[in-house]
């Protein structure tokens, strides 16, 4: 093999740095997903409650209309009417940096697909985008980005992210779009992520109803004291709940982006460590090849004092 | 004595912020101040950005929470408070809660002055939240 030491020690040397810094961002990803998995659990308390309370509202909502006034589901407010559709919006939950493997593509191409299947084009979309990848990306190509939150912290609280959560809502309340799709990828475990796209507002029914089963109550009994009544009470309540939604999303994100993050930096020390056993092979033939070299020179030497 | 305690639990999507027993817990709700005993008539509520008051019959001082708006869903045994965000008034970041007053202010006066009643309902809403704050914090 021709390449001269010097060069080969050179690019080992550097491989190793770069094995030993992805091994440390590697665990420093995997810290944070654990910690960030810690938080979830809190969160999840959290939104089952809403959930469960607001079900058995809901419940109990439907069934004094059957008894008394019409089936008419606007006394539910806003978030729970379908209107007809004039204004997509798209919450794409992206990361802020790099190095995270196919993290942020995978999320943008899923949008990009459902966009296309849904029929929606630059015009008829706005986005609320959070991350700088899916900011710049959107933006770039001309579309209307009304909501941008960078730089959100990597185990995010519900203070810090309460701006956006807000406005998501509010703007669907404002009419600024008639639906709101949240574009993100869901965190299945260390290995699998799973890009989604999928409707939070008008909030469906479905959306209630499959948390029905972990509710543990049924329509809340006449016993109950309501304060104040039971429709403001549901009208209250329910922005509570689409903004667990929207949180959850991002907190989900936020896993799943620190797992392909660790991800990415277990297979980039893979691969260093592959680098790193050829070039060490090449180092020890190259070195050999010298002291043959130096072995055959000084006999060359000795034979010619003799 | 009777057992006259029921658990209270604080939570928040960052987390629960007290889980203790209490034997009163005092609330605003949005129809005004209201207290709750054991074996009260369960009752779920929307609550007002104010305090939760809890009494621990007569043992050591009250414990005070800010809470921002939110519900209380008590079966009689077991109230359960749900909240956007809680805080234990001893844990209250005064100076962040300054800060947060500062800038509501001065977002209420901005609003006003472009007549964005938008931006004026919200800026009111952050300075109730704030004031609140700074009001539970100064009681401890």
């Amino acid at each position: 093999m021709p390449a001269s030491l010097a060069a080969v020690k050179r690019r080992l040397e550097s491989t190793r740095n770069t094995r030993q810094i992805t091994s440390a961002m590697q665990m420093v990803s995997t810290a944070k997903l654990n910690q960030i998995q810690g938080h979830i659990k809190t969160y999840e308390d959290y939104a089952a409650r809403v959930k469960s309370v607001l079900a058995s509202l809901v419940k109990s909502h439907n069934a004094t209309l059957k008894n008394g006034v019409s089936d008419d589901k606007d006394h539910l407010g806003t978030l729970f009417t379908k209107r007809p559709v004039k204004k997509t919006g798209i919450l794409v939950v992206t990361s802020d940096r790099g190095l995270v493997g196919s993290y942020n593509s995978n999320v943008i191409k899923a949008t990009l697909d459902r966009m296309k299947k849904e029929g929606l084009t630059k015009e008829n979309t706005v986005f609320l985008t959070v991350g700088r990848t899916g900011t710049e990306f959107f933006k770039k190509r001309g579309m209307n980005v009304v909501f941008e939150s960078t730089g959100i912290s990597d185990v995010p609280t519900y203070r810090e992210v309460h701006g956006i959560v807000r406005g998501a809502v509010k703007m669907y309340a404002d009419g600024i779009y008639d639906q709101l799709y949240l574009a993100y990828s869901h965190y299945v475990n260390r290995i699998v992520s799973h890009d989604r796209v999928e409707l939070a507002l008008p909030i469906s029914a479905e959306s209630l109803a499959m948390h029905e089963d972990h509710a543990s109550k049924g329509p809340i009994g006449a016993e109950y004291d309501l304060e104040p009544d039971l429709s403001e009470l549901i009208s209250k309540l329910v922005p509570q709940f689409a903004e667990s939604l929207i949180y959850g999303a991002i907190l989900d994100a936020k896993t799943s982006e620190h797992a392909s993050s660790a991800n990415a930096m277990s297979s980039a020390s893979d691969n260093a460590d592959e680098i790193i056993s050829t070039l060490q092979l090449q180092y020890n033939r190259a070195r050999q090849a010298a002291i043959t070299t130096e072995i055959t020179e000084i006999t060359g030497g000795m034979t010619a004092q003799e | 004595m009777a057992d006259s305690t029921f658990d209270v639990t604080i939570v928040t999507p960052d987390g629960t912020v007290y889980n203790h027993p209490a034997t009163m817990l005092i609330m605003k709700t949005s129809e005004g101040q209201m207290g709750l005993l054991k074996n009260h008539q369960p009752i779920i509520a929307a609550l007002a950005i104010d305090e939760v008051r809890l009494k621990h019959d007569g043992e050591g001082a009250d414990t005070v929470v800010a809470v921002n708006g939110g519900f209380i869903d008590f079966d009689g045994q077991k109230a359960t408070v749900v909240a956007g965000s809680a805080e234990l008034a001893g844990k209250i970041d005064v100076k962040r809660a300054q800060d947060a007053k500062t800038r509501a202010e001065e977002a209420i006066a901005h609003a006003k002055q472009e007549h964005n009643a938008d931006e004026l309902a919200r800026a009111e809403v952050h300075l109730a939240r704030a004031l609140n704050r700074l009001r539970v914090s100064g009681q401890q």
